[in-house]
């Protein structure tokens, strides 16, 4: 391991660790008492007292924080107060169906981005390069309720083919992920057909011609290897919105992710488990993104060079 | 011998806002198994053009137009999609001019040429990268086994240059067209690869066309000299006899124009007046002529020259020698 990447892994311990910390304080800053939500409506001061020592929120702000970090280090983030369970236990019940849905739309949008997006640059005036631009289009202004909203009305109301939430088995998986598909995939189909287009008139690709390979040869490999820098970037940025924020559409489609455990947390002002969420989706964003550097490097030697 | 190449009247035009811009004008040469043809000319000369239409590389807009082009018999201005692709790197192969912009950078130098081998030959990597390992020996890389995997921005330019030119041999072609090959090179640099170049010729057998603005070079290389202007041929022949009688008023124009060690106070550069015509600006008439000092007033300005011959093998496309000979263009 280059000391590049040790510097980097430090990094991001200390940007998780700063994160923890500005959760910790913002949500005792924000209005909402957990035990007040959490008692009966007209409950008696001394019962709403009890809820607070159970919760341990009574004791100074600062022992609160220690014993949070501590246990964080230890990857114990408390009991969630709305479900009176480990945190831990209740993320890992739903983060493999996030990452589940993460992982289908990205896929999704990433084979739609690199084939349509090619396929535009290669020919601008063709039907392809059209599609495209229509569906940049389409999936920048429509937000992910509305077109949740529509799939289910079409798919799951009208023809009846697809459940229209919940989820048991893959066939629920197929709506939500046309939903995050849509809105993640603009950015990067844009981004890949204006890299591509470039990577298409420099002059290795002109090579590659006059040597006689094959066009998909050269487009996916010599010009595509090129154009994925930037697309890189985009998918970085990607996979965080996809881990924290799915939200929408998991309340659309009532799907039992993170993004709907996030809310009821929010709502319940769950502070251990609003914590916990917020310190694995930011953990996961960081090392994704390390990780997308990394790649980076791995694709171009240049990078390489310049960070040695 | 019969020519493995011959140019008949090619022309290159690309659309333009006042109708078609030609930048190459009815140009025409051929070329011998094993020999070496050097086209030479300033920037914007066409001389590039005619090396992509070699290839059927030329921009999409480019519309090429001719009676033949004859590559061993099969004509390059009739060719399919399918056929350029397998003439392309494996009878034809091209060195280009920029060889950090011409090699892909994201593409270590071992694949780079182990894919433009396979795009032809039908063999296993292993035996696609022996070649590679050979051929870059051929164009005197240096420790090919280990310096293949490296990628071009590992290189300098004199190695990543020879990388180009074991691309171009690779696939074994008859001819290789060197475009300004050595134009971005250190000048010591410069003179190794026109000696790999003129030696790889020799030993494999090549026909060579050396594509450059020095005039210098071309007597390194030999054979025979096409002098090119705003997209016409003015002056063809042996290297040695046009360089040492040029004819044409443009190439001894060109001649006086260049440094060379007998420069002096006394024989100092003499560069030719003017600018060379924008491209589509080149009338019916000498595409020289309004910057040629023996221009034949009410000639030249209207009609093109036809080829006079100045000696063996040797023409050149000028009114005035026409009609006077040497001592007319002197």
């Amino acid at each position: 391991m280059s000391s590049y990447v040790l510097r980097r892994l430090l990094q991001s311990v200390i940007i998780v660790v700063l994160i923890a910390i500005a959760v910790f304080i913002v949500l005792r800053l924000s209005a909402g008492d957990p035990a007040r939500i959490r008692a009966p409506v007209f409950a008696r001061p001394d019962v709403i007292e009890q809820y607070r020592r159970d919760f341990g929120i009574d004791r100074p702000l600062l022992e609160q924080l220690g014993s949070f970090l501590w246990g964080a280090i230890r990857g114990d983030f408390g009991q969630s107060f709305r479900f009176q369970a480990p945190v831990m236990q209740l993320i890992l019940d739903a983060l493999p169906r996030t990452l589940l849905l993460a992982a289908v739309s990205l896929v999704l949008s990433l084979v739609v981005a690199v084939g349509l997006g090619s396929l535009a640059a290669m020919k601008p005036r063709s039907i392809w390069a059209w599609l495209s631009s229509a569906l940049a289009a389409l999936g920048q202004s429509a937000p992910v309720f509305w077109s949740g909203a529509i799939l289910v009305l079409v798919f799951a109301v009208g023809l009846r083919w697809l459940p229209s939430g919940g989820f048991n088995g893959p066939s629920s998986l197929i709506l939500p992920a046309i939903a995050v598909t849509l809105s993640i995939l603009p950015t990067q189909l844009r981004v890949l057909r204006a890299s591509m287009e470039a990577s298409l008139k420099e002059e290795y690709i002109r090579t590659a011609r006059a040597f006689g390979l094959r066009q998909s040869r050269i487009t996916f490999v010599y010009a595509l290897k090129n154009a994925s820098l930037p697309l890189l970037t985009v998918i970085g940025v990607d996979i965080g919105y996809l881990l924290g924020g799915v939200i929408v559409a998991e309340v659309v489609f009532a799907y039992p992710g993170i993004g709907e455990l996030a809310l009821v947390a929010l709502n319940a002002r769950d502070y251990p488990l609003i914590q916990g969420i917020t310190i694995v989706t930011a953990s996961t964003f960081v090392v994704v993104n390390l990780l997308i550097d990394l790649v980076y490097g791995r694709i171009d030697p240049r990078i390489r060079l310049e960070r040695s | 011998m019969a020519p493995v190449l011959s140019v008949e009247n090619v022309s290159v035009r690309f659309p333009g806002a006042r109708g078609d811009i030609t930048v190459v004008d009815d140009v025409s040469f051929t070329l011998e198994a094993g020999q070496s043809l050097v086209i030479a000319g300033e920037s914007g000369s066409g001389k590039s053009m005619i090396c992509q239409t070699l290839l059927g590389i030329a921009p999409g807009a480019a519309s090429v137009t001719g009676t033949r082009i004859d590559w061993k018999g099969r004509d390059l201005l009739r060719l399919r999609d399918h056929e350029w692709q397998a003439i392309r790197g494996a009878e034809i192969a091209m060195i280009f001019q920029d060889p950090t912009a011409a090699l892909n950078p994201l593409i270590t130098v071992e694949n780079q040429i182990v894919d433009a081998i396979r795009a032809h030959r039908n063999v296993s990597r292993a035996e696609a990268r022996a070649r590679a390992i050979e051929v870059l020996g051929l164009a005197g890389f240096p420790e090919p086994e280990h310096r293949m995997r490296s990628y071009p921005s590992e290189l300098s330019g004199g190695l990543r240059q020879r990388v180009a030119i074991a691309l171009a041999l690779s696939c074994s072609p008859s001819l290789i067209i060197a475009d300004e090959a050595t134009t971005n090179l250190d000048v010591s640099i410069q003179a190794q690869i026109v000696k790999l170049l003129r030696e790889l010729k020799d030993r494999l057998g090549l026909a060579l066309i050396f594509v450059t603005h020095d005039l210098g070079l071309a007597s390194d290389i030999g054979g025979d000299l096409l002098v090119m202007y705003a997209g016409c041929a003015v002056e063809r022949g042996p290297v040695n006899d046009v360089l040492t009688d040029p004819t044409h008023p443009y190439t001894r124009g060109l001649l006086r124009s260049a440094p060379t060690l007998k420069s002096s106070r006394a024989n100092p550069l003499r560069p030719i007046p003017g600018q060379m015509p924008k491209p589509g600006s080149v009338g019916a008439g000498s595409p020289f002529g309004s910057r040629c000092p023996v221009v034949v007033d009410g000639v030249c300005e209207v009609q093109r020259a036809g080829w006079t011959s100045a000696g063996p093998r040797h023409d050149v496309a000028c009114h005035r020698f026409a009609l006077e000979g040497r001592e007319g263009v002197r």
